[in-house]
């Protein structure tokens, strides 16, 4: 190479990486995290006039016993579909979102991601919308796509709505990319998706499920997972237009941590829960925990709480006190169990059985018996279903037959929680409802209030 | 379509290219046909047909290029398309190619799970890996070895401009396919070196 050559070379060099460390440079990374909105309980309701007759009362002063509620409804409207990995997300108004994915079995080619949203004035689902699906998918990121899932959603710092879900080109989810679409219309468009680049290896094997946090920056944490080769979990961090700006593992691979859930305590502290997918036999949830607003987090271990290899969730309510729900048990996910813990997240006891199917697991059934307890399900699980004629409801039963009976017994899964607390206080669960409808159930503020008062301190 | 999605389908393009300029009738077209081929053949792996092209099919099998491999394959079909040689000689190619088979044994493994550190971390917004990079380019230079240096500010440029979907340095650097066919050729070169001078020795007793 000759001298001019060499000199144009190596100004060019010099220029390359004085420019690429000036803009390395203004890439500052704050930690701290940022605590969620305060929750403003609507008001108590105001006690009744007194009535009175000639001085006197009608009737005698009663207590004022209010008990709350907690209330079940189905999300998904489609039958006979396969629905999985439900997620939620408030909205400005107050109604909420949920997403999730819907096909004719997961991982199919006509698997697309569905919404609908809960209007809690009337107490009801709407209809479901498709949001995305392969086509639009491929179409958006100009790559083949073979299918798509695991839809989360989550109000980000400018106030769209964000939309991530995965995206899979080659292969099983361990071949998963993340894909972002936003809305500034509450989900009603969205924008075309875009595709984060999170791994080296041809982009593949991040998954997401938990709910993304904040750190004090407004940039956005969002907990993943990688599933190739060896399974573990980590934290992606995003600026305010979604750019992937950091990656942080939480576990090595081989110690089976997947789909952390974070719970923010204060602006310093935070705690991981993640499903154990490991190969020992004592099969519990894994926690970390950061201290320093997540610059580092603690070594993994295994806690108190039981999880046979399947997704939960959970939420820090603002007086420190943790829920979370799973499966609490070693096996299959025919239960499922609201927690709670009031050290935080050394010791969790149960605060509500929502599921129990783990009675018949493994038992011998006939196909008559396990479509008679479906419908007992199904009846308790939407108000509209709760009286209903058997002509309405058959459908709903025969939609869930192919997934519930088989081989002489029942099988019952609920699975993959969502939780959330709206501004109102009030909880909201959205989870799998036998792969076959996703089911909602709302715990209203005063029910968590005495609930909590009744249980705490077991 | 956003201007990285344009950069990943022209490199995946690049494959298609190359793969068509290495067939036996490409080989015994003249200058301008070739260069009509290179055109047309641009134009038909890039443009969808009902939401399929070869260059999309491909990007879905093993995602974008990082830089280094788009200049080694405009090299590739540069010289196929004008029956050139290859600008940079032997050491320079071999040089290239085991920094990135050693970059690739020091980055995949770990960045899969080997491990509580994952090195891809520090292609995101790395001033270390920055520095690094650039003391080992003028280190190069001085050694008299240019395809490295150029390659390293290429990636450096290409991550300052954003010019590829990923915002980590490494993704500019190094990609799978480029990784397994570094590691390919080092391992063959070495392994014909070590049996060549295996072969040699006996004669020279």
């Amino acid at each position: 190479m000759g001298k001019y050559k060499r000199l144009a070379l190596l100004a060019f060099v010099l220029a390359a990486f004085t420019l690429a460390l000036s803009k390395a440079a203004s890439w500052q990374l704050g930690f701290d995290f940022r605590l969620p909105e305060p929750v403003v309980l609507d008001a108590e309701p105001a006690p009744a006039p007194v009535k009175r007759y000639r001085g006197r009362r009608a009737e005698p002063p009663q207590p004022r016993v209010v008990m709350g509620k907690l209330e079940a409804h189905l999300v998904s409207s489609r039958q006979h579909t396969s629905t999985h990995a439900a997620s939620l997300v408030e909205l400005k108004d107050g109604r909420l979102r949920a997403f999730w994915f819907s096909g004719s079995r997961e991982g199919a080619a006509d698997v697309t991601i569905n919404s609908a949203i809960y209007d809690p004035t009337a107490n009801t689902w709407w209809r479901e919308q498709e949001v995305a699906g392969r086509k639009s998918t491929q179409r958006g990121l100009h790559r083949y796509i073979a299918k798509v899932g695991n839809p989360v959603a989550v109000r980000a710092a400018n106030g769209e709505l964000w939309l991530f879900y995965v995206a899979v080109s080659l292969g099983g989810w361990a071949g998963s990319s993340i894909t972002l679409m936003t809305s500034n219309d509450e989900g009603e468009s969205w924008s075309a998706p875009r595709r984060l680049v999170t791994s080296p290896f041809i982009n593949i094997s991040t998954l997401v499920k938990g709910a993304p946090f904040f750190y004090a920056d407004g940039t956005m944490g969002l907990p993943v997972y990688h599933e190739f080769i060896s399974k573990f979990s980590e934290i992606l961090r995003l600026d305010h237009s979604g750019k992937v700006i950091d990656k942080q593992r939480l576990a090595a691979g081989g110690q089976g941590t997947l789909q952390p859930v974070v719970l923010v305590r204060s602006e310093k502290d935070a705690l991981v829960l993640n499903r154990y997918s490991g190969k020992d036999a004592d099969k519990r949830v894994v926690v970390m925990a950061s201290e320093d607003g997540g610059r580092h987090w603690a070594a993994p271990h295994k806690n108190s709480m039981r999880n046979p290899d399947a997704a939960l969730t959970a939420l820090a309510l603002e007086d420190g006190r943790l829920l979370a729900v799973l499966n609490d048990q070693d096996h299959g996910r025919e239960s499922l169990s609201l927690q709670m813990s009031e050290d935080g997240g050394t010791s969790w006891h149960e605060l509500h059985r929502l599921e129990e199917m783990n009675v018949l697991r493994d038992k011998e059934m006939s196909e008559g018996d396990c479509l008679g307890v479906t419908e007992m399900l199904l009846r308790s699980s939407d108000p509209l279903l709760r009286n209903a004629d058997a002509e309405i409801l058959a459908p709903y039963v025969e939609s869930a037959r192919p997934k519930v009976v088989g081989g002489g017994s029942c099988h019952f899964e609920f699975s993959y929680p969502y939780m959330i607390q709206t501004r109102n206080g009030d909880i909201h669960l959205a989870y799998t409802w036998n792969r076959t409808f996703i089911k909602h159930v709302r715990i209203d503020a005063r029910w968590l209030k005495n609930r909590l008062a009744a249980k705490g301190g077991q | 379509m956003l201007f990285t999605d344009w950069m990943g389908l022209s490199g995946l393009a690049l494959v298609w290219l190359l793969f068509a300029l290495r067939l036996p009738f490409a080989q015994g077209l003249d200058g301008k046909r070739r260069a009509l081929l290179v055109g047309l053949g641009y134009v038909l792996v890039m443009f969808p047909i009902a939401g399929w092209s070869p260059a999309i099919w491909l990007r879905g099998m093993v995602g974008d290029l990082s830089i280094t491999s788009m200049l080694l394959l405009s090299a590739a079909v540069y010289a196929r398309l004008f029956k050139v040689l290859p600008k940079w000689d032997a050491r320079e190619r071999s040089a290239l190619l085991g920094f990135l088979a050693v970059l690739a044994l020091l980055l995949y493994p770990f960045a899969l799970g080997l491990g509580s550190l994952d090195p891809y971390r520090s292609g995101y917004g790395g001033v270390a890996l920055l520095l690094m990079l650039a003391l080992l380019a003028l280190w190069l230079m001085r050694r008299g070895l240019y395809l490295l240096p150029l390659v390293f500010a290429l990636a450096a440029t290409g991550w300052s401009f954003n010019l590829l979907e990923s915002t980590n340095l490494w993704d500019y650097l190094i990609d799978a396919p480029l990784a397994i066919y570094a590691l390919w050729v080092t391992i063959k070169v070495n392994l014909l070196y070590a049996l060549r001078r295996k072969r040699v020795q006996p004669d020279a007793q």
